[in-house]
């Protein structure tokens, strides 16, 4: 097959083509296709029009294979502290070009004009990897179809190694096969790129086969690590542009307050400062920021607002839930292995537990507040630097909100502190107010919140109910289990600052949207899939409700809430887990021994089976021989939690001391055990594992976002505290590497959620004593424990 | 006008004695390792060091650095040179062993917090060469205005790296 310009190479469904033989350079793009629109959508094409978005003439590709055998790589997603995209992603790469992971020397990721799949920085081995995975398979059997037609050898005949094609005696590199060349290969996609999603890439080119992978499954480095630890690194933090302002924000004093009067600036102190108000949106912007802090501090106090109660407050939180909130009007999600009929086998079980667990909201906090510069250029073009997880959506946000096409804005992402979800949905918080700001001022403006900002104007994991049965027969075994979930709509993507200057953002969320469109529903997905398939009969339902506050508040605002870490499945799976131990404690059956008892799936039982011997755990019932819930001195407890994320199984025991005078909690050794399939770097994996570990323990013992009626209370690390070093246990990481399996599953969350159940449990185990609510703080515990 | 030296190098400062050295040392000397995390001493991500003590570059006026030593985070890598006496061509070259321990550890997840994290080991393994992970964990928690934060959770990879440093510290002596 000849190559040329007047003619293209069906490359199982990608094009390969030659645009023109170059002088000197040349190289081999991987863009979308044009081509294929019968498989495009309309946002895809819409975005392929657009000047700054991808056409595949330009260097915007998955992938480019350049003549000195080096390598690019761009992604839409972000690293957030994951490191997949500049370690697993390379790998993947890597290994379906069969070159070496060194020859990856760029990778480019986030930035809205010059990455080509959007979606947001979560789920990197799930649904990213098949796109990434897929690009580099097209491309190397593109590269096949030239060293063939190069070589003069069939492509059967070909093999390749370290980036070095070789048959029929004869061999040539990658880069040989395209200098001088300016070859494109149009790879069909589907999707909308400004969408949460992003694009997916479709057909289905021959890939490497899993038993054959030499790159995938080692510890290599993660390369941002060495220029961030060396301050080498651009964080959004340090950009700062020609003529750019300072801002702070002056948030309103409630979430539902609107404002009767800006507070007047005090020119005498702050000379070079100006107050900017749109709506309800009041900022402050100066050239020096410490100016900007000290003439906001001021505004702040002189500016009028109307005051607002319109939230329960957090400590009638879960009787709120309960009684008051309106579950009737989203659809009720069902689970889909639900099966067999609960009532009567209920009725004659010989043993029943009936619970009702709760969950309180959680902050985000990411270390560093949200900020970001914007600059909102004379030509009306809107350039946006942040850190976000997901810079498309967020710039189809700021078009929504300034009424323009996409193709005007432009997100470039750069590393900042981890967000943990809030941002995969576009926003995080002070992008959108940084562009109102720069477009009121004609020059770029940085807005950065303040800590009391971040916690108080952000977004928040919801707080959720769930009511629990379990029926056991004679024999211990369970054979009916029903749970019913309540949780206010989870995803609000609306930029805040949009919503409170009256500008135009997508909906807030409500009941008649698909539950499956998670950022406009109002309804409860069921996120944590059912794995004990020994259980006969399965009722599970998911309730759905308006956000706390959200139709009281003049600003439809209320308790945003947000997808974090584990999302969803967290708020589940806590009941189940728990409610699980209690089960297996009125069985009189070991925890651990119990789930395999109820399992089928092998993973599953193997994953358990690792945490057992792993941490040393002793089969035996819950609770201890001589429980003890009174006095001063330490007791000791166990316990254990399993989850399904993402294609990966995971089992955790936490061994806990609490001293019943106090309430206080200390975990002493926390064990892991996970099975992802496919461990693509050991080394990154453990490291994302003892994070989620620590933050998990962190969000069991310590995290609330309080509020009383008119907003959150929690303003800094006093009194949103988390966990600190000395509060660490010993951690043990136990890796599964189960190529066997296939799936590449995700590492980065889910451990996060498995403390919290294994905790309760544990202090069960210790004092004989159940506690069903998170945070288990001090105050709680020892009341509990005295009830 | 304030006068402080930051990482060797004297600087004269124009802005106000009542900013915030974080300020000063980000926006106008344009040493960004320190970063903004809380602005209320609570954090540790804006963690300098004043004359080998660390402090909050965040809370601390720039008024009260006047005549004296600022080490940010890009300055570990001289001070390591100047304190083994190593020669102008070699103290371009390497990291701070603390550094270099932080890389061989790939302790950062997002390493939002990590400046301040160095710069604390940093005070710590000046003043105790090979402490234990006991100490470790108190040096981190509470021996500065509040406990170095890391929302991340890579607090057992930053005793490890602690550990790697001591030794790699105590070879090169």
């Amino acid at each position: 097959m000849a190559i040329s310009n007047e003619k293209s190479v069906d490359v199982f469904g990608a094009t390969l083509t030659r645009r023109a033989f170059v002088k000197a350079g040349g190289a081999l793009f991987v863009g979308i296709s044009v081509a294929g629109a019968g498989i495009l959508t309309k946002g895809a094409q819409a975005a392929t029009g657009n000047t700054n978005s991808l056409d595949p003439a330009l260097p915007s590709s998955w992938i480019e294979i350049h003549p000195d055998n080096t390598i690019l790589i761009r992604t839409g997603k972000s690293d957030f502290g994951q490191s997949t995209t500049f370690t697993a992603y390379r790998q993947i790469v890597a290994e379906e070009l069969n070159a070496p992971f060194e020859a990856i020397t760029t990778v480019v990721t986030g930035d809205t004009n010059s990455t080509p799949d959007g979606s947001g920085a979560f789920d990197f081995l799930g649904r990213g990897m098949p796109n990434i995975r897929k690009a580099a398979a097209y491309t190397h059997q593109a590269l096949l179809d030239l060293a063939s037609q190069r070589l003069g050898v069939p492509k059967s005949e070909l093999s390749v190694k370290d980036g070095i094609v070789s048959g029929g005696g004869k061999k040539i590199s990658y880069g040989d096969l395209v200098k001088d060349q300016q070859l494109n290969l149009t790879i069909p996609v589907s999707g909308t790129l400004t969408d949460i999603r992003g694009l997916t890439i479709e057909g289905n080119p021959p890939m490497k086969p899993v038993s054959q992978y030499t790159i995938i499954g080692k510890s290599f480095r993660n390369t941002i690590t060495a220029s961030k630890v060396a301050a080498r690194e651009t964080w959004a933090t340090d950009v700062r542009l020609p003529g750019m302002l300072h801002a702070r924000m002056v948030h309103p004093k409630t979430l539902g307050s609107t404002l009767v009067s800006a507070g007047e600036l005090d020119k005498t102190r702050f000379p070079n400062a100006q107050v900017i108000v749109k709506g309800n949106l009041v900022g402050v912007v100066a050239p020096t920021e410490w100016e900007a802090i000290r003439a906001a501090q001021q505004v702040a106090s002189a500016t009028k607002w109307t005051n607002w109660k319109g939230l329960p407050g957090s400590t009638n939180l879960h009787r709120y839930l309960k009684d008051s909130a309106d579950w009737k009007s989203a659809p009720v999600s069902k689970g889909d292995k639900n099966r067999g009929d609960i009532a009567p086998a209920m009725a004659a079980a010989s043993k029943k537990l009936a619970a009702t667990y709760e969950f309180s909201y959680m902050k985000h906090a990411p270390i560093g507040p949200a900020m970001a510069v914007a600059d909102v250029r004379a030509d009306g073009e809107v350039h946006i630097y942040a850190h976000n997880q997901n810079p498309q959506a967020l710039r189809g946000e700021i078009a929504t909100m300034l009424g323009i096409s996409t193709n005007r804005v432009v997100v470039h992402a750069l590393p900042g502190p981890g967000h943990y979800g809030r941002s995969n949905g576009g926003n995080a918080g002070a992008e959108d107010e940084a562009v109102i700001l720069s477009q009121a001022v004609d020059r770029p403006v940085r807005v950065q919140w303040m800590r009391p900002d971040d916690l108080q104007w952000s977004t928040q994991s919801p707080a959720a109910v769930a009511d629990v049965q379990i029926g056991l027969d004679d024999n211990g075994k369970m054979v009916a289990y029903q749970v019913d979930h309540y949780m206010p709509a989870p995803q609000d993507d609306r930029p805040i600052g949009a919503v409170i200057a009256g500008l135009p953002t997508m909906p807030a969320p409500e009941p008649h949207a698909s539950p499956a469109n998670i950022t406009a529903s109002t309804g409860n997905r069921l996120s944590d899939p059912w794995v004990y398939d020994g259980v006969p009969r399965l009722a599970e339902f998911g309730h759905g409700t308006f956000q706390v506050g959200q139709q009281a508040s003049p600003l439809t605002v209320g308790l945003r809430d947000h997808s974090m870490r584990t999302p969803g499945q967290f708020q589940q799976n806590f009941p189940r887990e728990l409610a699980i131990n209690e089960a297996a404690a009125l069985a009189g059956v070991d925890a651990i021994q119990f789930r395999i008892d109820h399992a089928t799936e092998e993973r599953l039982i193997r994953v358990l089976k690792t945490v057992r011997d792993a941490s040393g755990w002793e089969t035996r019932p819950s609770p201890q021989a001589r429980p003890v819930s009174t006095g001063d001195s330490p007791v000791r407890g166990r316990g254990v939690s399993a989850m399904l994320r993402a294609a990966t199984y995971w089992a955790c025991v936490c061994e806990i001391v609490v001293t019943p005078s106090t309430g206080a909690i200390v975990v002493e050794k926390y064990t892991i055990a996970v099975d992802p399939g496919i461990v693509v770097n050991p080394m990154q994996m453990k490291r994302q594992v003892e994070g989620g570990a620590v933050m998990g323990i962190c969000h069991a013992l310590l995290e609330e976002a309080t509020f009383d009626e008119s907003g959150i209370t929690n303003r800094d690390w006093r009194t949103y505290p988390i966990l600190k070093m000395a509060d660490i246990p010993e951690i043990k990481v136990v890796l599964l590497h189960r190529p066997e399996v296939g799936s590449y599953g995700g590492g980065s969350e889910a451990a996060n959620a498995l403390a919290a159940p294994a905790i309760a449990a544990a202090l069960f185990d210790a004092t004989g004593k159940i506690m069903r609510r998170l945070p288990l703080k001090p105050a709680y515990v020892q009341a509990a424990l005295k009830a | 006008m304030v006068t402080i030296t930051v990482n060797g190098v004297r600087r004269e400062i124009q802005a106000p004695g009542d900013t915030p050295l974080l300020y000063v040392l980000r926006n106008d000397l344009e040493l960004t390792g320190p970063q903004f995390g809380c602005g209320l001493s609570q954090c540790g991500a804006c963690s300098v060091l004043l004359d080998g003590k660390e402090i909050r570059s965040c809370s601390t006026p720039v008024s009260e650095a006047a005549g004296k030593e600022v080490t940010t985070l890009e300055g570990l890598p001289a001070r390591w040179a100047k304190q083994k006496g190593l020669s102008q061509a070699e103290t371009e070259k390497p990291l701070h062993p603390i550094q270099q321990a932080w890389i061989a550890e790939q302790t950062p997840l997002c390493g939002f917090c990590q400046s301040g994290m160095m710069i604390k080991a940093t005070e710590l393994l000046e003043s105790n060469a090979t402490p234990t992970v006991e100490e470790i964990k108190q040096a981190f928690t509470t021996s500065g205005p509040s406990a170095h934060l890391c929302r991340c959770g890579s607090y057992t990879a930053i005793i490890e790296a602690v550990q790697r440093a001591s030794t790699m510290m105590a070879k090169a002596r």
